[in-house]
């Protein structure tokens, strides 16, 4: 598998970051001072991108084994697939009364992918709720 | 783990450019190749497989998929479960699927690819 592009690499720095900010602390994805990233996997915290260095395949398996154990995510339905042009990941939300909400994106990496689709979700959710509050 | 061990020893038997199993009277290993590398993603002596194994396990499964042009979908469920299917793009219409499911990703794939992997044996000689 090659390297990761330098604008794959900015999307997923942006990804990273979101989803460290939106839930405030409580996120399974952190940023150490210093600008690395680590991820809670099972029992252990991994250092999956420290700066400066490329991300490897394996930090990159390491970092979609930590989205799909997200306790959060795992009440949820969640799809990834293989298509010829890359990684499909979707992500549904059972709202109230029955009704659903999804989100899809497509990347070339698997963890991409569903990162993206985690990161939409909880904008989407974030924003309803200060919308709610604001009410 | 045991299910684990016995879908690697299948994978290994059938696949042996992609996962190495090592057993002497010392040690028992497993590893696969995942981007350029051979990694060991199960020293058995030294206790279950890490999450970390597991991961890139996975990884090596869904690399090793593509490289075939095969597609594959991983679901979760409100089981608790994963839910893995892959299919060949060329009988894509058809009923052509392999099936796997458990609490790990990695493991629900790894039983589809297993049965994939055999499957295609039984169609080479066939054919």
């Amino acid at each position: 598998m090659k390297e990761l592009e330098r604008t794959e690499h900015e999307l997923l720095e942006s990804l990273l970051k979101d989803c460290a900010e939106l839930e405030e602390g409580e996120s399974f994805i952190a940023q150490t001072p210093s600008g690395d990233f680590g991820v809670q996997r099972g029992e252990e915290f991994h250092t999956v991108w420290a700066k400066n260095q490329p991300i490897t395949c394996i930090d990159m398996d390491v970092l979609q084994g930590a989205i799909q154990e997200e306790r959060w995510l795992m009440g949820h339905e969640f799809l990834i697939a293989i298509f010829s042009g890359g990684y499909h990941a979707r992500l549904t939300l059972e709202r109230s009364q029955g009704e659903t909400s999804s989100w899809e994106a497509k990347a070339e990496r698997a963890a991409i992918a569903l990162l993206t689709v985690y990161v939409a979700c909880l904008t989407s959710v974030d924003s309803e709720e200060e919308t709610d509050e604001r009410l | 783990m045991e299910e684990l061990k016995n879908l690697l020893i299948e994978w290994a038997a059938l696949e042996p450019t992609r996962c190495y199993h090592h057993k002497d009277d010392l040690s028992e290993d497993f590893s696969v190749h995942r981007g350029k590398t051979l990694n060991t993603i199960w020293a058995v002596n030294l206790g279950d497989i890490s999450t970390s194994g597991l991961d890139t396990l996975q990884g090596a499964i869904q690399e090793a998929i593509a490289y075939r042009g095969y597609l594959f979908t991983l679901e979760s469920a409100t089981d608790g479960l994963l839910y893995a299917r892959i299919r060949d793009k060329v009988f894509a219409s058809g009923a052509k699927g392999w099936y796997g499911k458990s609490t790990e990703g990695a493991i629900a794939l790894l039983e589809a690819y297993v049965e994939c992997l055999k499957g295609l044996g039984v169609w080479h000689e066939r054919a």
